[in-house]
């Protein structure tokens, strides 16, 4: 579903499909009807990827899932998402619609070209129906069953799309998802219906790296951030630690809490930082930060004004 | 068959309520180079900050196990310290590592507490947040300067609420004692632990039992951790009695008078 938005996406940003178990690749495994497994298996294998920059995407029932994703993600500091995207589908604490899990194959895939979406053609040859209808069976069953664990909100931002004539998500239910980030929620409302993605997936995408990137485009690359401005801005900002913290030395990738450094220290060094910088830096996300490298980063991204 | 002489310990230590492991940053570099410090680091707090803080000692104490193993992993004998929650937290650690038959656990030193069987009659719990803090303050008869700053107090609540109900609703795990020594210290002034209240974990142990007080209340090792980690230094290594009591006991006195 996402083969078409690898050439739209910039160097700095690696695109990472989740393939659910019951088909392509995993046509072997069996279906999973629970998002939170999915979540658990996602959450799993993206630990290889601890202490680099994520951000999640999901449509319709992945948005639940990459939901659940964000949650567990958090747990861990190191491995907490930058920024969630969710495109139709409603806030999880809202209630979803029921799909009819006792149509017919022909009652089910007259409902699918009414929606529209991706590999309709592939329903014009009824042979491959067995192939087809099962899993997304399978997927509606997910999104039926589906109830959030918990309602404790994210602590990342998150952005939702919708087709302007979705009708399985009105486009103003989508304010709901409000309630579920204590940061910041942007609605984007598209052209077209729930299945508005595939038709324009590079406004989506534009959208998406806009956020991710606020500066230049390719801004976000790993490389470019370590050879530009932020290294030195790294070395300056640890010296500032150097100062607080007792003349122990500090590196660039040294840890706050590791160095000695305590909530008093945080803050001289967090009103340091506001008269030196001019940026308001919240305590929390001075913990969250940890090094001088990540906070050189937020001082950049409130310099930027993102 | 000789045994080698004890040549240092590793010295667990689990903080008070609301508190990271950060308060004992400055342990490592006050304790002798016997002793090795490490604090740990429970959910809520600190680098820890986007988890949930435990609610119950024994989930917490279950959480902790092993990093308080993985701490133990250079061979050195393991000495655990915990003071007020911290003291009950390290008792019930105390109790797994015991189970694990690891016996590497050498000793409990546990501050600023009463046995584990004297439940806390005076709560927070469940207070409005000005009222709670004002409760802390009054335990712990000090105001952390943090307090002052809003977004930090902010941060800290959480982790000093779900202490203080881990705290407020303990009950120990068991009624069979440790076969590990205690050691129990108090500040002098402390009026949340009386001397005969921190005399009680006396039968939480079927070995040796020592207590001693510092001067001052219950938040005393703020002030003495050079002398508390002497003594727990003295005490670990077998050093004699008469080389530590005159010390704390003198102090405590002194203070007692003025």
């Amino acid at each position: 579903m996402f083969s078409s938005w690898y050439p739209l996406l910039p160097a700095g940003i690696e695109l990472i499909s989740v393939q659910y178990p019951g088909r392509h690749d995993r046509m072997t495994e069996r279906y999973v009807e629970d998002v939170s497994l999915v979540a658990d298996q996602v959450a799993a294998e993206l630990r290889e990827w601890r202490g680099r920059p994520i951000a999640l995407f999901g449509h319709s029932v992945g948005a639940a899932i990459a939901y659940e994703v964000a949650i567990r993600l958090e747990r861990d500091l190191e491995s907490s998402p930058q920024h969630l995207f969710v495109s139709g589908r409603m806030a999880p604490h809202h209630g979803h619609g029921k799909t009819d899990q006792t149509l017919s194959d022909e009652d089910l895939v007259a409902e699918v070209r009414r929606f529209g979406g991706h590999g309709l053609e592939a329903l014009e040859v009824r042979d491959l129906w067995p192939v087809i209808l099962p899993p997304l069976r399978a997927d509606l069953r997910m999104a039926d069953r589906y109830r959030p664990a918990s309602l404790k909100p994210l602590q990342i931002p998150v952005t939702a799309f919708v087709g302007d004539s979705d009708h399985m998500c009105p486009p103003a239910e989508l304010a709901s998802w409000r309630d579920a980030t204590s940061v910041e929620l942007d609605v984007q409302v598209m052209h077209g219906g729930h299945h508005y993605l595939t038709e324009q997936p590079e406004r989506v995408v534009e959208a998406i790296v806009r956020r991710l990137c606020p500066t230049v485009p390719g801004a976000g690359r790993p490389e470019a951030r370590s050879r530009g401005p932020s290294a030195s801005l790294a070395q300056e900002v640890a010296e500032l630690w150097h100062e607080h913290l007792d003349g122990r030395e500090v590196g660039v990738d040294d840890e706050f809490f590791e160095l000695g450094g305590n909530s008093l220290i945080g803050m001289r060094i967090i009103a340091g930082m506001a008269e030196r910088y001019g940026t308001e830096l919240s305590v929390r996300a001075f913990y969250l930060a940890q090094t001088p490298a990540r906070v050189a980063e937020l001082i950049e991204e409130g310099r930027a004004g993102s | 068959m000789s045994v080698a002489p004890m040549q240092h310990i590793t010295l667990v230590c689990a903080p008070f309520a609301g508190a990271g492991a950060s308060f004992y940053h400055p342990w490592r570099t006050l304790a002798g180079d016997r002793v090795r410090v490490v604090g740990l680091e429970l959910a809520g707090r600190e680098r820890r900050l986007l988890e949930e803080p435990h609610r119950d000692v024994h989930e917490a104490a279950k959480a902790s196990l092993e990093s308080v193993l993985s701490a133990a992993e250079d061979d050195a004998p393991l000495v655990l310290f915990g003071h007020s929650v911290g003291a009950v937290l390290m008792y019930e650690l105390a109790h797994l590592l015991s189970a694990r038959d690891s016996g590497r656990l050498k000793r409990l030193f546990v501050s600023g507490s009463p046995g584990p069987w004297t439940q806390r009659t005076r709560r927070a719990t469940g207070l409005a947040d000005d009222e709670f803090f004002a409760r802390v303050e009054e335990f712990a008869g000090f105001r952390h300067e943090a307090l002052d700053h809003p977004e930090m107090r902010d941060l800290i609540l959480p982790a000093l609420r779900a202490d203080c109900e881990m705290h407020e609703n303990y009950w120990p795990s068991t009624d069979e004692p440790l076969s590990i020594p205690i050691f129990s210290v108090r500040g002098s002034t402390d009026e949340l632990a009386t001397p005969e209240q921190a005399q009680e974990w006396r039968d939480a142990t079927v070995s040796e039992f020592g207590f001693t007080e510092m001067a001052g209340g219950h938040m005393y090792l703020a002030d003495h951790a050079h002398e508390l980690l002497r003594l727990i230094e003295a005490v670990s290594f077998g050093e004699t009695t008469e080389d530590r009591r005159p010390v704390a006991a003198q102090s405590a006195a002194a203070s007692e008078k003025s």
